[in-house]
């Protein structure tokens, strides 16, 4: 493979690399490993480029590395309480495949919802993802309880997703 | 925007709450065997999944920790070392698996760590942060040579030998040379500001660094406003000026440069191959643009000193002068590089600390058209100046010579209350109009060794705004000493180029001026230091002038 075509995947792995990391943040909510996950998919897309046919999509490629992953990671977490069965990944696999024009739809309206937030709902969203802690360690960082920490990210989670679909429903996507 | 959770989007309760405390990492159990099975036979459970935890997923990504080099990294380290890319060998995946198990076991304290000290930096509006590190404890970095180190705060001393975590290290002049754990170089050229994130990451905030990254280290990112440069087994040179934009110029191996658009979104990477240069702005219509390579650019590796030791403390000087007459020409200037119609008993003499021969008698005069600069400079390594006026007139005082800043607004007065941004620390100001006045004037005057040029930089106000290289109208010469351990420079400017044309300063007048002298190594590119001299006496000792005007001499028009 010639550095041109492989400037040329870079590019168009770029482009793909958000949804990639969606998909799989959606499956993986611990986001360490949700992460580790990302950097492995990401390397084997690399590893096996030349396999990759350059006319086709390479979202749904990147997606079906992704979804073989997240299955074996789940098949070797030995916690029964943080798990999704391999068929059960493999179904939401297929599902968000078909979904993906709805869902690049919804991943728009959610660009205009994230400007709507509240600068203080915003500010603690922001300081919690990029804070790489815990919510246990964050909320006691932040002076606040976990339960409290719980709430707001899950209102500001709720209020996103109703602003989603509200947008959409309007037809007010930009 | 409601912030209630709600199921008018008719998600039954049940599934919207086991849904939530999946993303919340709080099911138990049974719970967690219920989701599956929800999502196992219902295809609307799935979707909301979907829908919903692409929210959580879009939130960790806006807001997380970049994502995107570090996946570009795992490229890099399938890169050999003449740059193609090929297959991973075995023995490399094992060690790329071990990079990532350690840095997923330490990255996580050392970002914490990181954004705390930051914050407490700024908090503190500390300039100067090297954040040593505690003997017991790994540090991030070592420091491992200096020359003329010197820093903002002249109590914050740099020595071979110390030791760093995350954190701000702001150089004011001088260059160091940071060795970061995974054995990756940084050759930081003062002024700058560089903050160390984790072993594969720094931000360069200012100035410029010049990254040697082992094939071992390959992945490190090199940030900045504009761009991150991604290292594939390489070395490397970036600069972040005072405007828009970062250039980069690789010296061996490639690596990955991506603009930086707003909302820290980021543009399609390019790969920079080995002698090639590039400028990188986001706000360009092309964001990047190839740049003339210029091996020169950077410096690349500190000389050997003759005694082995790893620190050279800068030449410097305690000020003796605390004005300079400046006095009217009676007779027509000849720009020929000898001082003889220069009244000798006018000049102001001085030289560094411990260093008799590094000095300089100095002096100015002033007609009608023109103000004279004429100075004898002790140097033991004359005119060996290497800066490409083409390319760094701004910079052109690291390879020697002098500056000299001057006031040419009567209005203005003695001293002159002027800051340059970096004064203030990073602190919020409102912009004075004072600031920017640009009857305050920078001049740099240097020789360009292989062009044999004798180069003017000017730039004006505090905030260096209009900066021109060799500008039309003035002339200059220089001519070495015949021991060949000093030089003549004498210039002729006209008042246009100082703003000045139509009411230059006149006999009598009082306005604000000052004289750095510098020195280089021998090779013409690594500054060795300085020789401040015109200082304001009731000012603070600092070590440079260029940032505050108050702490300008005087200089008296005869």
């Amino acid at each position: 493979m010639t550095s041109s075509r492989d400037d040329q995947f870079i590019e168009r792995y770029v482009e793909c690399q958000s949804g990639l990391y969606r998909f799989i943040a959606t499956l993986v909510p611990n986001r360490a490993d949700a992460e580790e996950l990302f950097q492995e998919a990401s390397l084997t897309a690399w590893k096996i480029r030349d396999r990759f046919d350059c006319q086709r999509e390479m979202s749904p490629w990147l997606c079906g590395i992704a979804r073989n992953l997240v299955a074996a990671h789940y098949r070797k977490q030995k916690s029964l309480a943080l798990t999704l069965d391999p068929d059960v990944v493999e179904r939401l696999g297929q599902q968000q495949m078909e979904e993906d024009a709805v869902l690049r739809e919804r991943a728009r309206a959610l660009n205009q919802c994230l400007e709507k937030l509240p600068d203080r709902q915003r500010d603690l969203v922001r300081h919690y993802y990029h804070s790489d802690q815990t919510i246990q360690s964050f909320s006691q960082a932040q002076g606040l309880s976990v339960e409290a920490v719980y709430k707001t990210m899950q209102r500001v989670r709720m209020a996103l997703f109703e602003c989603i679909n509200q947008t959409l429903k309007r037809g007010e996507l930009a | 925007m409601s912030h209630e959770p709600s199921s008018e989007h008719g998600v039954p309760p049940e599934l919207a709450g086991l849904i939530e405390k999946f993303y919340l990492q709080a099911l138990s159990e049974p719970e967690n065997r219920r989701l599956n099975d929800l999502l196992r036979h219902d295809d609307k459970a799935r979707s909301f999944l979907l829908a919903y935890g692409s929210i959580h997923a879009r939130l960790a990504w806006e807001f997380g920790p970049t994502l995107a080099e570090k996946s570009l990294a795992q490229f890099s380290r399938v890169e050999d070392e003449a740059g193609s890319l090929r297959p991973h060998r075995s023995r490399q995946e094992e060690s790329s698996f071990n990079w990532l198990a350690w840095l997923s076991q330490r990255r996580s304290s050392l970002v914490r760590l990181g954004w705390a000290f930051a914050v407490l930096a700024l908090g503190l509006g500390v300039f100067l942060v090297p954040l040593l590190w505690p003997a017991r404890t790994e540090p991030l970095a070592v420091i491992t040579r200096c020359l003329g180190a010197q820093t903002a705060d002249s109590r914050g001393a740099i020595r071979p030998g110390q030791r760093l975590g995350p954190g701000r290290l702001s150089l004011e002049a001088g260059t160091v040379e940071l060795t970061i754990q995974n054995g990756a170089r940084i050759l930081l050229e003062g002024p700058a500001t560089l903050e160390l994130l984790t072993p594969l990451r720094a931000y360069l905030q200012a100035g410029q660094a010049v990254v040697h990254v082992p094939e071992a280290a390959s992945g490190f990112v090199l940030e900045t406003r504009d761009a991150s440069v991604l290292d594939v087994g390489t070395e490397f040179g970036v600069k972040v000026g005072p405007d828009r934009g970062t250039e980069v110029q690789v010296y061996q191996g490639s690596v990955f440069t991506t603009p930086k658009l707003l909302g820290g979104h980021t543009n399609s990477p390019q790969r920079l191959l080995s002698g090639s240069a590039a400028r990188i702005n986001p706000d360009a219509v092309e964001p990047i643009q190839s740049l003339p390579f210029a091996p020169d650019r950077f410096v690349r590796q500190l000389p050997e000193t003759k005694s082995g030791s790893t620190d050279n403390l800068p030449l410097s000087n305690q000020p003796r002068w605390d004005r300079i007459e400046i006095m009217q020409a009676n007779q027509p200037v000849v720009v020929d590089g000898n001082l003889s119609e220069w009244d000798q008993q006018k000049m102001f003499r001085s030289q560094c600390d411990g260093a008799k021969d590094c000095g300089v008698e100095g002096a100015m005069m002033y007609d009608a058209d023109y103000l004279y600069v004429g100075a004898h400079v002790a140097d033991p390594a004359p005119m060996r100046n290497l800066i490409d006026p083409a390319m760094d007139g701004d910079s052109g005082w690291r390879g020697g010579g002098i500056q000299v800043r001057l006031s040419t607004d009567r209005n203005l007065g003695w001293p002159v209350d002027a800051n340059a941004e970096i004064y203030y620390h990073g602190q919020p100001v409102k912009p004075r109009l004072q600031d920017q006045n640009e009857k305050l004037v920078h001049l740099t005057l240097w020789h360009h060794t292989p062009s044999q040029q004798d180069c003017l930089h000017v730039s004006y106000g505090m905030d260096f705004h209009g900066g021109q290289t060799n500008p039309n109208g003035y002339r200059a010469a220089f001519r070495e000493d015949s021991d060949r351990r000093g030089y003549i420079l004498e210039y002729a400017i006209p008042w246009a180029l100082l703003k000045a044309q139509s009411d230059p300063p006149r006999a009598g007048d009082t306005l604000a001026a000052t004289w750095t002298v510098h020195w280089s190594d021998d090779s013409g590119r690594c500054w060795r230091g300085q020789l401040v001299e015109i200082r304001n006496p009731s000012e603070p000792p600092r070590p440079n002038s260029w940032d505050r005007a108050a702490s300008w001499g005087q200089a008296m028009y005869r």
